[in-house]
């Protein structure tokens, strides 16, 4: 997919949820692949999921 | 942690087998190939000063979690600073330093930025950066390799202007090749680092794009200024810089295109620090002046994910 689950996780984790858009975080899929390979196994899928929920939270709310 | 709550998902919760320790034992694995040139070429006090260099290393790792009240694990990378550490000194460097300066790369490059994964510069090359400003006389004096006899003879490094070599040219790329010239203790056999970062790239623990802009970039520019291309490819630590430092996940880009550039401006670096700089050689501040540089290059180059079409727009 070429998305950068590292520069995801990294904004996710600092709750610059609205960051994750600039790394087209809309079209991830939740595969879970790079949550796979990551060899300090840290939870990105969990990291982009957060964003996505607060993200979805946000337009909800508009 | 912004939450608790989802703390558990199904799917991530299956690893591959490559981890940050498995990694860096393969990694050591391939070093050892570097690491074994360097006690046949220059004997019996290499080993002392790679030992001195890995236990403090390991040592400082421990003692360093302990101060900062966080779990030691015992994942290799420490082993691997000191080891490369090691491998880019001079062979007659007092235990002393580099006591000192395996202590400063764990220490201060590494764990006082936050530990693995969280530091800026490569441990290794920024202790050797910090070493070669605070002991010039000790980090610049070279011998010729004399294997384990004890009588060395001080020789000038070939990128040295006081390098003088009698002789035609392709014994001195042989020697160059094989490793028997005076340098840093791991640097000097480019056929047994290519081997090991060869190893590394052909079971993708690293990615071959920075070493071929690296080197690459070294060989044309120094064609395109008129000087010896296969001289600078062989000599000093950029064989040593380009398969073992400038890969360092950490420090290096995250995309392919980042990491390309990556190598290019390192190469660019080096060769002007060489010939145009007044130290002989210019490697190690090449790749941390790089280091600094990847999280900009991160910043600017976004990948577009497959079936976007080129200049749409990344919000909506």
């Amino acid at each position: 997919m070429r998305l950068i689950p590292a520069m995801l996780a990294r904004y996710a984790k600092a709750g610059l949820y609205e960051d994750c858009q600039k790394y087209y975080i809309d079209y991830c899929s939740d595969c879970g692949a790079c949550a796979y390979v990551c060899p300090a196994k840290i939870p990105l899928l969990r990291y982009i999921r957060i964003a996505k929920r607060e993200l979805n939270k946000k337009v909800a709310s508009e | 942690m912004p939450e608790r709550k989802f703390l558990a998902s199904r799917v991530s919760r299956i690893w591959r087998w490559l981890s940050v320790s498995r990694t860096m034992y393969i990694v050591l694995l391939a070093l050892l190939l570097p690491t074994g040139a360097s006690i046949y070429f220059f004997g019996y006090y290499a080993l002392s000063v790679i030992a001195v260099s890995v236990a403090t290393a390991v040592l400082t790792e421990y003692l360093a979690k302990k101060l900062r009240r966080r779990a030691f694990v015992m994942d290799g990378s420490a082993v691997v600073t000191g080891l490369l550490l090691a491998l880019t000194l001079p062979p007659t460097i007092p235990l002393w330093m580099v006591v000192l300066g395996s202590v400063f790369a764990i220490a201060i490059v590494k764990e006082a930025f936050g530990g693995l994964g969280h530091n800026i510069f490569n441990p290794a090359l920024g202790s050797r950066a910090f070493m070669q400003v605070s002991f010039p006389m000790e980090m610049t004096t070279w011998v010729s390799p004399t294997g384990f006899s004890f009588d060395a003879v001080t020789s000038a490094s070939p990128l040295s202007e006081a390098f003088i070599w009698e002789g035609g040219k392709l014994p001195l790329y042989r020697e160059l090749f094989m490793g028997n010239v005076s340098g840093s203790l791991g640097e000097t056999s480019a056929l047994l680092i290519l081997l090991g970062g060869i190893l590394l790239i052909a079971i993708r623990i690293i990615d071959w794009r920075i070493p071929l802009a690296y080197i690459g970039t070294v060989g044309i520019l120094s064609l395109i200024l008129g000087q010896d291309a296969i001289f600078h490819l062989l000599s000093g630590g950029l064989m040593l810089g380009a398969f073992f430092m400038a890969t360092d996940y950490v420090t290096s880009p995250l995309t392919h295109r980042g990491r390309l550039i990556f190598g290019f401006g390192a190469g660019i670096l080096t060769i002007t620090i060489r010939l145009y700089g007044g130290m002989p050689e210019g490697v190690c501040f090449a790749i941390l002046f790089m280091n600094a540089l990847s999280p900009l290059i991160d910043r600017y180059i976004i990948m577009r994910p497959y079936g976007l079409k080129r200049g749409a727009k990344s919000e909506g």
